[in-house]
């Protein structure tokens, strides 16, 4: 600095740094960010491999929809005008012809068969049948030899679903993961005996604002023993909060398996204490579920509202006992409020690890408690349908962020508090 | 200011123990009278913060009685005793605003809402604080939350108000304002007091009374001046301002006179403090600023020998320490008047004070 500089502080002025030191500054402070990211660089990378790009490709699927375009260019390209309500013209029936032909040959014609079928139950046999029989015909017109192969054919209805289908991008997966589909007059509610997904995602938040009551309920209390205790002691409890949190998953979830069983533990003493005469059923119904995912995620509850608890002296009860507060009073109008965030916290973390879950319900659960990441799973594994294992996936993202911005908007995620 | 002879506040026979061994509070007996300030003053550990607590009701005595007026506090749950209280870190809640927090205690009492109001409304205007009734407790600096503290701890207009070292967490300057700020609203509101510290200079600029506590008992219990002047015992003549303590045998007890002879055979003569019994141990009391190191006048003083070791300016005062035989680290304030003549530091000198200066106290505690 120079001694000019010296003087002016000297006299009080408001000192104005020299560009130099500004852009010195400047380049320190670049280094600084340089540095920051370069340690955070191989974690993002693994990330956006493992993570990042995995699950966006699968939310993408919800609305591609590439098969029956790959399998059938020509005609895609026919269709691209046809608008009917009269049959497509007869160009379209011969680019189907070969087409199909070439599909078979490249073998891309199983997946576009599969995709259609996911519209129209029976589909996928009727192109099969159809790449079977045109091999025998050659002569003649291409739309007489469809008609002849299934009368489908001369449907303008088939014709329009293939249309659907061709298309790159397709709603059909977002709107029947909400048991809609498009009718020929816009979005039509499918029959109630086929809507699955809504109620689906009803139970989803059920089960999950379920769990979260009873985690707090139960969580609660024992939070707040574990703050107000002597800290020797509250260590010694917390060890039993600590181990099932660090325990997998599946061991608890199997070790509650063997326990609900009909002649399981539970059902023993029971019976044996003459509580019930017969075993009682908890396990593959709602209770099993229940009991389970409280049990998996409690510890959540507990340590998000024992980090804030910790955190609140015992001076302002004393306080408000003081004042000529009722102790329960003074609990309720001073102790508990002070303790949202803390059941903000456990809460939203309850509920949003519960929206997900999968396991626990998968093996104590019966016929009525799927939840939604098990019909994404089935879709997945089973079906084959990834389109629409991706919309539902969307969906759910779409829900814990809802979710978030509720909780962000009541507690506020800069209260959060995780230890 | 005059006190009222009724006593508000009668602690009899009060003891208190955790393990049914060791006793925090032996036997304890005073009483408070209404109006007045009494402060609760010793180290850590002494048991003030105890008797408090026994008084607020957080407390249970393990023997003896309470008494408030005419009601016995022993069962009596803490929310239906009527007792303001100002706690070290105030305790505010931290999600209710100013007002809220005033309005506490009123709204657990069922007042209707425009008396509460009303109510809040003197309160604040009473702190100063008429226009910060909106902001949360964290929005406010260090003394204003004290004000509000108070304010809250006396709106429902309580007999008694206990505050446990209220201004513990404050900066010097706040802390002198906020002591004459608390005097001022007892003078107003003429509520009885009763005040914890560590801080014997609060202790005693603000009460009527004080009482030093140490070992679980009261050493004495009396107004500032006499605990300065006065000293009870040495442990009170130590932890009260500064001193000078000499130990040595009380030889003679005549007419409220003791004379104590130092192992090197010196003997020196002041007023006798109670419980002092000839062939026993006790100790001279003696204040630094009452030593002379001029040649004393006629008058009956005693003297003492020494060597200068140290000189130490302090702007308004000097305090000079000397090493003398029978006491190490004897120090003399001189205040700093235009004619002292000092001595230099390794000369030495000769210096004495009156009789009626010093006193002979017991070593023994209560």
């Amino acid at each position: 600095m120079s001694m000019g500089t010296a003087n002016g502080m000297a006299a009080g002025t408001v000192e104005i740094a020299p560009a130099a030191n500004v852009s010195a500054y400047r380049a320190s402070r670049r280094r600084e960010s340089v540095r920051s990211l370069a340690l955070a660089l191989p974690l993002l990378l693994f990330l956006l491999a493992t993570f990042i790009y995995p699950i966006g490709s699968l939310l993408l699927r919800s609305v591609q929809s590439g098969e029956v375009a790959a399998a059938l260019p020509q005609v895609a390209a026919a269709l691209q005008d046809w608008r009917g309500p009269d049959l497509p013209a007869p160009a379209a029936f011969e680019a189907m012809a070969q087409d199909i032909a070439s599909a078979q040959a490249d073998g891309t014609l199983v997946s576009a068969a599969r995709r259609l079928n996911n519209y129209e139950p029976g589909f996928r046999s009727l192109i099969l049948k159809t790449a079977r029989r045109l091999q025998d015909l050659s002569a003649g017109s291409a739309a007489q030899a469809f008609a002849d192969i299934d009368k489908r054919w001369s449907e303008v209805e088939t014709w329009r679903l293939i249309q659907r289908a061709a298309a790159p991008l397709t709603p059909d997966y977002l709107l029947s993961a909400v048991d809609l589909t498009v009718g020929p007059n816009g979005f039509t509610a499918l029959p109630a005996d086929q809507q699955i997904y809504q109620s689906a995602f009803a139970r989803t938040f059920l089960i999950s604002g379920s769990v979260t009551l009873l985690c707090l309920v139960l969580g609660y209390p024992v939070a707040y023993l574990l703050a107000t205790l002597p800290t020797r002691q509250s260590n010694r409890l917390m060890i039993f909060v600590i181990v099932p949190f660090w325990t997998s998953l599946l061991v608890r979830t199997t070790a509650w398996y063997v326990l609900l069983q009909p002649n399981g533990v539970v059902n023993s003493l029971l019976m044996a204490s003459g509580l019930t005469d017969a075993p009682l059923s908890l396990m593959f119904n709602r209770i099993g579920v229940l009991i389970g995912m409280t049990h998996v995620l409690l510890p959540f509850m507990i340590l998000a509202n024992y980090a804030v608890m910790r955190g609140i002296s015992p001076s302002y009860q004393r306080a408000a006992v003081s004042l000529g507060a009722h102790p329960a009073v003074a609990f309720l109008r001073v102790y508990v409020p002070q303790t949202l965030p803390g059941i903000g916290t456990g809460a939203f973390l309850v509920f949003v690890l519960a929206l997900g879950y999968y396991i626990t319900p998968a093996l104590l659960g019966g016929g009525g408690d799927e939840m939604i990441s098990q019909l994404i799973a089935f879709q997945m594994e089973r079906q084959l349908n990834w389109g629409l294992a991706g919309a539902l996936s969307v969906y759910l993202v779409l829900l814990t962020l809802a979710a978030y911005f509720a909780f962000n908007h009541f507690v506020g995620v800069d209260k959060l508090r995780l230890g | 200011m005059p006190l009222s002879s009724s006593p508000l506040v009668t602690f009899s026979h009060v003891a208190k123990t955790y393990d049914g061994a060791i006793y925090v509070i032996r036997d304890l007996n005073f009483e408070i009278s209404d109006g007045e300030f009494l402060s609760l003053l010793g180290p850590s550990g002494s048991g003030k913060t105890t008797t408090l607590m026994m008084l607020a009701g957080f407390e249970a005595p393990s023997g003896g009685t309470i008494r408030l007026g005419d009601r016995t506090l022993n069962e009596l749950p803490p929310h239906k005793r009527d007792i303001g209280m100002v706690f070290q870190n105030y305790a505010l809640f931290p999600h209710m605003t100013v007002a809220e927090n005033i309005a506490f205690p009123l709204s657990v009492r069922g007042l209707s809402k425009p008396e509460q109001r009303e109510r809040v409304s003197r309160a604040l205007d009473m702190i100063e604080l008429g226009r910060l009734g909106d902001r949360k407790p964290g929005q406010l600096s260090g003394g204003q939350q004290q004000r509000v503290a108070l304010a809250r701890a006396l709106v429902f207009e309580p007999r008694l108000v206990l505050m446990d070292e209220p201004l513990g967490a404050l900066d010097k300057a706040l802390r002198e304002t906020m002591q004459y700020e608390i005097k001022r609203l007892h003078h107003r509101l003429g509520v009885t007091v009763v005040y914890v510290t560590h801080d014997q200079g609060e202790a005693l600029t603000m009460s009527d009374r004080v009482a030093v506590f140490h070992g679980g008992a009261i050493q004495q219990i009396a107004p500032p001046s006499e605990l300065y002047e006065d000293p009870a015992n040495a442990f009170v003549a130590d932890f009260i301002g500064e001193n000078n303590g000499i130990e040595g045998e009380v030889e003679r007890l005549d007419t409220g006179y003791a004379t104590l002879r130092m192992p090197g055979g010196r003997t020196f003569r002041g007023k006798a403090g109670g419980d002092l019994k000839a062939g026993e141990t006790a100790m001279l009391a003696l204040r630094p600023e009452r030593v002379s190191v001029d040649n004393g006048s006629s008058e009956a003083r005693n003297q003492l020998s020494g060597t200068v070791e140290e000189i130490i300016y302090c702007g308004d005062h000097r305090r000079i320490y000397i090493a003398t035989e029978s006491a190490r680290n004897f120090i003399i304030k001189v205040p700093n008047t235009q004619h002292t003549v000092l001595p230099a530091s390794g000369e030495s000198v000769r210096v004495n004070w009156r009789y009626d200066d010093c006193k002979i106290v017991s070593a023994a505690q209560a």
